[in-house]
């Protein structure tokens, strides 16, 4: 920067032929040298932005100077940037409520196979009908109605605060962790006054 | 991505065409609330009807969906629900499942195996309606 003598061009010259013609980042600062050397990459790049703005691929064209710059190998043509993944993170309610609304809606579709068998089977005729109650109340069919009466009770609950925070309602940190909480309580307590419903009618019966 | 690129001889963005928004996102979102806003409703109803039907026999199960106010309810809820499920699992797929041709054939039979759960139990009911 200051005085830009022939002994300072002479002293960067060397650096300049050695130093990799695009490797900016590496190059220390403070001489007149090192500025003027500075110009002729920067040129470039600004040449390769503009065109780049040309074909409307500004993003692309950033990445690629960038990988240019800092040598990086380039990325394959299929790879796409992920954002990170669930082991990074701390587990909390606002992720749990997010993952078990997709779990118990995957959950549930897998249910409509029931659905549709008793429906069939209720068309069909009292013995087919007779086999899908039976089905239903052996140990494997009650575990089953159990998990999908908690599932349809939890996507129902929280499928309701999706609508609400859909019209902005309940966005605020407090307020999120709280009714994600109501929802997750609330479809156990659903799901458990469901059952003892049919357990008490049982014993009435 | 250079060298890939150079062997098919396309520009970065001719291999990004075609690859982002299908522009049909406005449509899934909206169709997936509607059905949502109707299962919400419905969900109530089947609970209570589900809640009925635990301990009736045949000839009661079937009088409960033969009557009309039930069956069109019940016709109304396996549309919504299979709609609505199909497109929960689309979504679920298209995160999930990063091969091209595996997502596709996903997609086709989740699309195959809602339509036929749906056109069953629709013509169970209407047979449980008008049969007999």
């Amino acid at each position: 920067m200051s005085e830009p003598g022939p002994s300072g061009y002479d002293q960067g010259s060397p650096t300049a032929a050695n130093a990799p013609i695009d490797a900016k980042a590496e190059r220390p600062d403070g001489s007149a040298a090192h500025a003027e050397e500075r110009d002729t990459p920067d040129m470039d790049v600004g040449n390769r932005k503009g065109r780049c703005i040309a074909v409307d691929a500004k993003r692309a064209c950033a990445e690629r100077i960038s990988n240019e710059r800092l040598h990086e190998p380039a990325m394959p043509a299929t790879a796409r940037p992920l954002s990170p993944h669930l082991d990074i993170y701390r587990w909390q309610i606002q992720m749990v409520t997010s993952i078990l609304h997709r779990a118990t809606g995957v959950a549930l579709a897998f249910g409509t196979i029931l659905l549709v068998i008793a429906l069939l089977a209720l068309a069909t005729g009292p013995q087919a009908y007779a086999e899908v109650r039976a089905f239903c109340g052996s140990w494997i069919g009650t575990i089953l109605l159990v998990g999908w009466t908690w599932a349809l009770a939890y996507h129902l609950l929280n499928g309701i605060r999706h609508l609400l925070q859909d019209i902005g309602w309940g966005y605020l940190p407090g307020q999120f962790v709280r009714n994600g909480w109501l929802v997750s309580i609330g479809s156990l307590l659903l799901a458990g006054l469901v059952w003892a419903w049919v357990i008490a009618q049982r014993g009435g019966a | 991505m250079s060298k890939s690129q150079d062997k098919l001889l396309r520009t970065p963005i001719k291999n990004a065409v075609g690859l982002g928004s299908a522009r049909h996102g406005v449509h899934h979102f909206i169709v997936q609330r509607t059905t949502a806003v109707a299962l919400a409703l419905l969900g109530v109803w089947f609970i209570w009807l589900a809640l009925k039907m635990v301990h009736l026999d045949y000839a009661g199960a079937h009088a409960l969906i033969a009557q009309p106010w039930n069956a069109v309810l019940m016709l109304a809820f396996l549309v919504a629900v299979f709609w609505h499920a199909q497109l929960g699992l689309q979504v679920v797929v298209e995160d999930y499942v990063t091969t091209p041709g595996l997502a596709l054939v996903t997609q086709i039979a989740i699309k195959f195996l809602c339509f036929m759960g749906a056109a069953a139990s629709v013509l169970a009911v209407i047979r449980i309606t008008l049969g007999h």
